[in-house]
């Protein structure tokens, strides 16, 4: 079999217990070239887990997790440079994606910088500008570029919680479905923000310890077990939810 | 006296050639400590190598191995806790510092008939290095910026983004060790030099004076060795002449050189 007809992610039965604690329970789905798969879960449903098991950061207490050879991972985390207020300028945070260790540079570094910068559509000058500076979007497309640097074909998204207002979320979707429809970059997306996961990514799974294709946790929480199966429902459903929320609130 | 006495005598100029080396070697390594908020870590390691200072004045060996060999442990065992995650990084520092300190305390009271102080090492003697003790500052400091040579960018990602470094390589623990033993090897064997006391401040301050203004990680390591070096070679000088401890008037030029900065800074953003 061709390498590019083969999945770039399988993962099947995979239990990850955590201190004695029921993680992620018989977890099986693969990733195929090109998906954009967004992956919703309630807070504690075990997410950055299940990204931590792909990033071979965390152990499998059961089943596997198999990667094609040929794939580069690039990680966006959830909380980046944490309480940190140590100047650092842009173009050394986005080098922190490079390979190398040592101080020495190597040839064309600064144009991969600048490449990537572009691609988030930072301008050039933002190269030297200090990161702690930089509003929480900006902040945010920097560290996409630092993940694209060394061009990965299998982007790991962890949303940040915080930090962001929704006019630059909207934005950061945007760019990631750019990323995926032009640079041909499959994208596993962790969220909680339902509507937008919904309507954005091509295909949804929803994870509260055992995973749920094309349904979500609110209704998992309800006792719906069934859940939504199509993205075209859930839209429709949550907004009701929405705007009953909306209307209990001014009414 | 006059001022170019310093430059002709054999051990005033041994001072400052081993002053510029320490202060060089800590404006590198200060800038890692700041950025990795280690600051209070590498007190701790001034500190508890005080222990093996005492255990050495005890027992008769050379004080300088044991506050080596206290210091290395205690960075040893900083870095066990805190891969652990189960204590929180200042409670684990209290516990050694204290400990540390403790130690210290029996062991030179135990010991205080003996001509070798724990004063000295808790303020250093600058002014009083022997030759044999500037080469072997010397090695120390190569291996070190050797290991910066090599690890420092990995280095920089670990002290910022502590959490995507691990993820991200797989050595990422190692290297942070390493850079916890070479900041223990740094105070081991500085402390007789600068002083327990003041390492930190050779450390921290400078790199502080140069977050002011300073853009980026780069442009910090580069200031903070200037101030560094500028504070001791003006404050070994102004102890030669004033006769005041050494260490203690490098760090007053460190903190006249943090208001200038700070001042300046606020004085040029205001008229902009």
């Amino acid at each position: 079999m061709h390498e590019s007809s083969l999945p770039i992610l399988e993962i099947k039965n995979l239990t990850v217990k955590r201190d004695g604690v029921l993680v992620l329970d018989s977890i099986t789905f693969r990733v195929d070239r090109g998906e954009y798969i967004g992956l919703l879960g309630p807070n504690g449903a075990g997410k950055t887990t299940l990204l931590l098991a792909i990033l071979g950061k965390i152990q499998p207490t059961e089943g596997r997790v198999k990667i094609a050879p040929d794939i580069r991972m690039g990680y966006v985390p959830q909380k980046y440079l944490p309480n940190s207020s140590f100047a650092v300028s842009v173009g050394e945070i986005i080098s922190m994606g490079f390979q190398r260790s040592s101080l020495w540079k190597d040839q064309g570094e600064k144009e991969k910088i600048l490449q990537v910068l572009d691609a988030v559509g930072l301008e050039k000058n933002f190269y030297s500008k200090n990161f702690m500076k930089l509003s929480g979007g900006q902040k945010q497309r920097v560290i996409i570029a630092r993940a694209l640097v060394h061009k990965p074909n299998f982007l790991l998204f962890d949303e940040p919680t915080s930090g962001v207002d929704y006019k630059t979320k909207i934005k950061i979707y945007d760019l990631l479905a750019e990323l995926n429809e032009k640079k041909g970059i499959t994208i596993l997306f962790v969220s909680h923000e339902i509507e937008k996961v919904v309507s954005v990514c091509k295909r949804v799974l929803c994870l509260d310890k055992h995973l749920h294709e094309g349904c979500h946790p609110q209704y998992l929480a309800q006792g719906e077990k069934e859940g939504i199966q199509n993205k075209e429902k859930v839209v429709p459903v949550y907004h009701k939810k929405q705007e009953k929320a909306i209307h209990e609130k001014h009414f | 006296m006059a001022l170019s006495d310093i430059f002709l005598l054999e051990f005033a100029q041994r001072a400052l050639y081993v002053g510029l080396l320490v202060s060089f070697v800590a404006g590198i390594l200060g800038g890692y400590v700041v950025a990795g908020r280690h600051s209070v870590f590498s007190d701790m390691l001034a500190h508890t190598s005080l222990a093996g200072v005492g255990m050495g004045i005890f027992f008769g060996f050379s004080p300088t191995n044991g506050a080596l060999a206290v210091s290395f442990l205690s960075a040893f065992f900083l870095w066990l806790f805190l891969r652990k995650e189960k204590f929180a990084p200042e409670s684990i520092t209290m516990v050694l510092l204290s400990g540390g300190l403790a130690i210290a305390l029996v062991f030179a009271h135990l010991a205080k008939d003996n001509p070798l102080s724990l004063e000295t090492f808790l303020f250093g003697s600058i002014l009083a290095v022997r030759p044999e003790e500037v080469w072997q500052f010397l090695f120390v400091s190569l291996g070190i910026l050797i290991f910066i040579l090599f690890f420092g960018r990995r280095l920089e990602t670990i002290v910022l983004d502590p959490e995507y470094a691990d993820i991200r390589f797989p050595f990422s623990k190692w290297v942070n060790l390493a850079f916890l033993l070479s900041i223990g090897m740094f105070v081991g064997f500085s402390l007789k030099i600068i002083g327990g006391l003041l390492i930190g401040a050779l450390l921290v301050i400078p790199i502080v004076t140069a977050q002011i203004f300073s853009r980026s990680f780069q442009q910090t390591l580069f200031f903070g060795i200037f101030f560094n070096m500028v504070a001791t070679f003006f404050g070994i000088i102004f102890s030669f002449y004033v006769d005041v401890p050494t260490g203690a008037s490098i760090v007053l030029v460190l903190i006249l050189q943090l208001l200038i900065v700070f001042l300046g800074k606020n004085i040029f953003s205001l008229l902009r």
